[in-house]
């Protein structure tokens, strides 16, 4: 590290993120999560754009209708298309999940870099705050906040985001705690750079691997868990289409149309499962100590 | 050792003290009208804040705070339940067997299908075996457990007729639900016991054990397993405890009563002493089985133990 020059660094950074790139390339179960993700997101976007959302809503056809050229996921009790609403229902199961975790993880990593480069006493009580927070079992802490704030969509966001920060801080600030004793973060103090500066230029993307794998690793979970809660009945309500929801209202025709269930769960599984491979494949190629 | 525990101990009441504080505080955030819920929008407004008056929820935020702590502590009481008007702790432990039940059991099936084939797929590393269990472990981790118990009815109920598709009449109704959790949770304790086994398989202590002529048996599961086995119980006793908290969908698919059935109606009742009351007992005990593991791996562990000697 004796040697800052601007070159020498830079030249590191590409090798490091080609070094990653190759390796992720490498792992075959990675690339085949990706393919059907991406195979996924155009059927979701693609349908989108060319199926109406009024189908979701159309009752006019025959109910309880198996899969057919019409319609490919069959209809449901009241006669509608069974596709468009898992197509268009991708929207609302897709944004809750991401959102979720984008938006913990990025409070969460502030809070825990704060929390971690600073340490002292703000950081113990803030702890000691979260540590108790996280001794609340996640999904009773979820029901709590959607009893609490009303059932809707927009609460049970706020309540998975809740739930999930706790967890994001300690882990980054345990990431971020064992950073601040590096040459580089050290020196940067010596150069008499700013403390805020530090964090975003030096702390944050150096911690930024473990962050990655995080919100992988939390986004499969975070689809998983919303469409948990929308199934019992605290997010989204019917008759939006929801892949929960859809599998929820499906629950009294199981014995006469059991594809009402099965097609709306098996998004959930493509989806949670596709993203899970990536998430793997990414843990394997940023973390170090798998490196040789 | 004895000192860290009586410290751990005592660590364990502001703790317990904070869950009550934060469960009050979310729950009471959005300022409510139980006496107007309680009596319908028809009722009086009189009546209804006689009743609020009552019930006490006209008095201020830290007031009614300290005297939820405070009767929760002296008295064991959760207050009164907006429903049925009846305590909230009658409701709690009327209902908490089928949970605690329905916990532990599930957490038996768990660990007895997670550990072995986590064990076997470490022995056994990158056999047929190890990749089998380990594409199905991915897989299953991305089940939605509503879905794979409705799959489960679905196939094995309704088609094949073989169990009972819900309810609490008879062992066969518990074996769809604990079946397929058992399965569905020890996809993540069998790759745990799997990463764990592979760092103590390794290590010279085993080796050794090996080439002086041990059973292989004794040195997998003596050996290896034994010191790779504090991590595993971590997670098999917060898993137990979560579990208690996480019946809330097993009991909802399969109709069964518990504190999840009851959570899901409190919640759609606007039922706040009972939402609270549930929460409020399981963080509990989520709490003191966390304290309870500490205070076994610490006196189990020689590890440890030197750790906090020293």
């Amino acid at each position: 590290m004796t040697n800052q020059h601007p070159e020498t660094i830079k030249f590191k950074k590409v090798s490091q993120s080609r070094d990653i790139l190759r390796r992720f390339l490498k792992n075959r179960p990675a690339i085949g999560g990706m393919i059907i993700l991406c195979l996924l997101l155009i059927l979701f976007i693609g349908g989108c754009i060319l199926i109406p959302e009024q189908r979701c809503y159309d009752v006019s056809g025959t109910p309880f209708q198996g899969p057919s050229a019409e319609h490919w996921f069959g209809t449901d009790h009241i006669g509608r298309d069974v596709f468009a609403r898992v197509v268009h229902g991708s929207k609302i199961s897709m944004t809750i999940g991401i959102g979720s975790t984008v938006i913990s993880v990025a409070l969460g990593s502030l809070i825990g870099a704060v929390c971690g480069y600073f340490g002292g006493r703000v950081d113990n009580i803030i702890m000691r705050f979260f540590d108790i927070i996280m001794c609340i079992p996640g999904m009773l802490l979820i029901i709590a906040l959607v009893a609490a704030l009303g059932i809707g969509v927009g609460n049970l966001l706020i309540a998975m985001i809740v739930s999930m920060v706790p967890g994001t801080v300690r882990f980054v600030r345990s990431t971020v705690l064992n950073l601040t004793d590096m040459e580089y973060i050290q020196c940067a103090k010596t150069y008499g750079t700013g403390n805020f500066t530090i964090i975003v230029r030096h702390v944050l993307p150096n911690a930024l691997g473990p962050i990655i794998i995080l919100m992988a690793s939390n986004v499969a979970a975070a689809i998983m868990s919303a469409a948990s809660f929308s199934f019992l009945g605290f997010g989204v309500q019917p008759p939006t289409p929801e892949w929960g929801a859809m599998v929820a209202e499906s629950r009294q025709y199981m014995r006469q149309a059991p594809h009402l269930t099965i097609f709306p769960g098996l998004a959930i599984v493509i989806a949670a499962m596709s993203i899970n491979l990536i998430g793997d494949g990414l843990r394997d190629a940023l973390d170090p100590r798998l490196k040789d | 050792m004895l000192q860290y525990i009586i410290k751990r101990t005592l660590m364990i009441f502001p703790i317990l003290l904070g869950v009550i504080i934060i469960v009050f505080t979310i729950i009471n955030v959005v300022p409510g009208d139980p006496g107007r819920r309680i009596l319908g929008v028809s009722a009086e407004q009189e009546a209804v804040d006689q009743l609020n008056h009552e019930l006490g929820v006209d008095r201020p935020f830290f007031v009614r705070l300290f005297d939820y702590i405070k009767n929760i502590v002296t008295r064991f009481d959760f207050g009164i339940s907006y429903q049925s008007m009846n305590p909230v702790v009658e409701t709690l432990q009327l209902n908490f067997k089928y949970t605690f039940k329905l916990a532990l059991l599930m957490t038996i099936g768990y660990v007895a299908i997670g550990i072995p084939l986590g064990v076997l797929s470490a022995v056994k590393q990158y056999s047929w075996i190890d990749n089998l269990t380990r594409v199905t472990s991915v897989t299953l981790s991305a089940f939605p457990s509503f879905w794979f118990y409705m799959m489960a009815i679905i196939f094995f109920s309704l088609q094949l007729g073989l169990f009972p598709s819900g309810g609490v009449d008879s062992w066969l109704n518990y074996v769809l639900p604990i079946g397929c959790a058992s399965i569905l949770n020890s996809s993540s304790l069998q790759r745990m016991t799997r990463t764990t086994m592979l760092e103590t398989i390794r290590q010279d202590y085993v080796r050794t054990a090996r080439a002086k002529g041990c059973a292989k048996v004794s040195v997998v599961w003596k050996h290896a397993f034994l010191n790779a086995a504090l991590p595993i119980i971590n997670s098999v006793g917060v898993g137990f405890a979560g579990m208690l908290g996480g019946t809330v969908i097993c009991e909802s698919v399969f109709n069964m009563p518990g504190l999840g059935t009851v959570i899901i109606k409190a919640i759609n009742a606007k039922d706040v002493p009972l939402v609270m009351g549930c929460t409020v007992l399981l963080s509990t005990i989520f709490c003191l089985m966390v304290l309870l593991i500490d205070i076994i791996s610490s006196l189990v562990d020689p590890r440890v133990k030197a750790k906090l000697a020293g």
